[in-house]
């Protein structure tokens, strides 16, 4: 099978039940808060994190019979909305960052308003990689090995990305708080 | 402080910094409905399954169906070996509406302020190279604090010798904009910046200069944005997106002499390659190509791919196979007005199973030259030639018909010399292509002399590839 409209009739001769939909619905459900909240640590914006969100769920049930029997579905789904959050964050005519939006954005008040503001900018200074493991790592609490599952690396290539993230991190949230 | 400690604090700051941004309570819920509503309605069918879809034995069928058919070509592929010519798809010949009056273009006002600081390090986030001396960035030059904003470089000594042109934006850190160049003197520059507004979209940026940067004329597109510039055969063309408020999609090509001069309106883009609008109003992936004479624009959306050629200025487009599986991702390049080179990624796990044809016809019929991780896809496929890509390709410069680099998302660039049969990985440091996230784009401007770029930095490679040496952006390599 070679040709797009031989492909499209393949892809669409897969039998699609409602059966399908409800227990994939099921299957994703638990996992939708972390996916949300990755999508909110890479993108930095809620509106565009619910997009990513349920933009990567489409692109998962669309290619769900691709999954490798092996594969966990956590960190396949959570690759696929890392992947999505990547492609909004660099597309070719709209790659915007946002600092301001980032910074005006969160209605934070108190002691650590400015804190969380340094915080988010410094977040997205960060390459998508580190960014994506630092996200990973320490604000959703995953270990090593989930970490590495989503990434497509191995633990240990996951630990030394980790490393050079954190410093980047820190070194970028040192330079506010230099100036304070 | 132990290195728990340590983590317990990052992860609170995380928490503490990052919560106030999460979506609205009840965003599984709302997310939920959206996907249950567009799987449910999203999925295309082939219009003679229709008849079989509201029974079990129809489905039957026609898997058995398929599964004979598939059967019978995988077993001619087989025969043939892996050098599948694919005939072409129906030719559909789209007219397109006359050209507009030209477009008008005004001076753009003068930026208003200044650099942050002395200048470190650019992050490059676009690179354009017409010669082998003559080279564009656009990017973010940042002081050695890290404050960075919008700017864009210049180069006449390939590189080793950077300045700093004034950008017809306000620099706007965290923003960054796209430069093609045909010269020394000649690049445009388009992308979206904030309006000055706060909560309103961001405002298109199209602005074009022919004295090397000094000045620059903004070309009012009536607030629509441009997604590509290409120069060739003596022109630039601008492919747009839809215009806002528009139904349906109305984006169109816009072309000016290299040197300057008029834009005039080419005509619309065919309808064929016109993806759904996102909310800010770009095109779903679709993107031009130029070589000499011929054009060609290749829409990867999902739904309904297509590339669409043109030979002629715009004025007849014709529709051309697409080789890749449904649903892939599609990164097109030429090296001459016959020679193509097309790269497939799909998603299903990672790496992305992923697939690299060619044609020697300008896109009539199309070879395959490797393929990777379709052996557990569905229909499953062989692995053809040797692309051990660990990431998902996303952008090529084709040299010629044995030559090519591939750029990939989360993967180090890769270089075949057998017309995309082996690839074997760029002498790229991995630490800033594959393990920094992967690269961004490469381009040559001829067979000797090429640039690639991640978001750790430029690399330049003068003896086609053999070496690659990191290229300061203004101020000391090594940010």
């Amino acid at each position: 099978v070679t040709s797009l409209p031989d492909r499209i009739r393949a892809v669409d001769a897969i039998p699609s039940r409602d059966a399908d939909a409800s227990e994939f619905e099921a299957e994703l459900a638990p996992l939708l808060g972390e996916a949300v909240r990755l999508a909110t640590g890479m993108l930095l914006n809620a509106v565009d994190a619910e997009d990513a969100v349920q933009e990567a769920c489409v692109r998962a049930w669309r290619h769900r019979a691709n999954r490798r029997p092996d594969s966990e579905l956590r960190p396949w789904l959570l690759g696929i909305v890392a992947n999505q959050c990547r492609d909004a964050m660099r597309g070719r005519w709209w790659r915007v960052i946002r600092v301001a939006d980032i910074a005006d954005a969160a209605p934070t008040t108190g002691d650590d308003a400015a804190g969380n503001i340094d915080l988010r900018q410094a977040v997205s200074r960060l390459a998508y990689r580190r960014r994506l493991v630092i996200v990973l790592r320490y604000y959703l609490d995953l270990p090593f090995d989930d970490v590495a599952a989503t990434m497509g690396c191995s633990v240990d290539a996951a630990k030394a990305l980790d490393q050079r993230a954190t410093a980047d991190l820190e070194r970028a949230l040192a330079i506010p708080e230099a100036m304070q | 402080v132990t290195h728990d400690d340590e983590h317990r604090e990052l992860a609170r700051r995380l928490h503490s910094g990052i919560d106030p941004m999460l979506p609205a309570a009840g965003v599984e819920q709302r997310v939920t409905a959206a996907v249950r509503e567009r799987i449910g309605t999203h999925r295309p069918r082939a219009a003679w399954l229709r008849p079989f879809q509201s029974t079990l034995a129809g489905a039957l069928v026609a898997v058995a169906v398929v599964a004979l058919v598939g059967g019978a070509l995988g077993l001619t592929l087989a025969l043939r070996g892996h050098s599948v010519p694919i005939a072409p798809a129906r030719t559909a010949v789209i007219p397109v509406i006359p050209p507009a009056p030209p477009v008008t273009a005004t001076p753009a006002p003068s930026p208003t302020s200044s650099t942050p600081g002395t200048i470190a390090y650019v992050l490059p986030g676009s690179v354009s190279f017409p010669t082998a001396t003559d080279g564009w960035v656009a990017g973010q030059p940042c002081d050695a604090q890290g404050r960075c904003e919008t700017g864009i470089a210049r180069t006449t000594d390939g590189g080793n010798r950077w300045s700093l042109v004034a950008a017809p934006v306000n620099p706007l850190e965290g923003y960054a904009l796209q430069v093609t160049a045909a010269s020394s003197d000649d690049a445009w520059i388009w992308g979206t910046v904030p309006d000055g507004t706060p909560g309103t979209p961001e405002a298109p940026v199209f602005a074009a200069t022919h004295d090397a940067g000094r000045t620059w004329q903004q070309v009012n597109l009536g607030g629509t944005t441009v997604v590509d510039v290409q120069v060739a055969d003596g022109t630039a063309w601008a492919e747009t997106a839809c215009a806002p408020g528009t139904t349906p999609c109305a984006a169109r090509l816009l072309s000016q002499p290299e040197h300057g001069g008029a834009w005039t309106t080419i005509g619309p883009v065919p309808q064929a390659v016109q993806g759904p609008a996102f909310s800010n109003g770009a095109v779903a992936g679709p993107y031009l190509v130029r070589s000499g004479t011929r054009a060609w624009i290749i829409d990867g959306n999902e739904q309904k791919p297509a590339l669409m050629s043109t030979s002629d200025a715009g004025r007849v487009w014709t529709r051309l196979p697409l080789p890749c599986a449904y649903g892939a991702n599609m990164t097109l390049a030429a090296s001459s007005a016959s020679q193509l080179m097309l790269a497939c990624a799909n998603e299903g796990g990672w790496p992305a199973p992923q697939a690299v044809w060619t044609s020697r016809d300008g896109g009539a019929h199309w070879t395959l030259r490797s393929r990777n991780w379709y052996t557990d896809f569905r229909p499953p496929e062989p692995n053809v030639g040797s692309l051990d890509n660990e990431g998902a390709p996303i952008g090529l410069a084709v040299i010629d018909s044995d030559t090519a680099w591939m750029v990939n998302d989360r993967g180090d660039d890769m270089v075949t010399h057998d017309g995309g049969v082996r690839w074997s990985n760029a002498a790229l440091p991995m630490d800033y292509f594959g393990g920094g996230g992967g690269g961004e784009g490469v381009t040559f401007a001829d067979p000797l002399h090429g640039w690639t770029f991640s978001t750790a930095g430029l690399w330049v490679t003068i003896d086609g590839g053999a070496v690659w040496k990191r290229q300061s952006v203004i101020g000391p390599t090594g940010y």
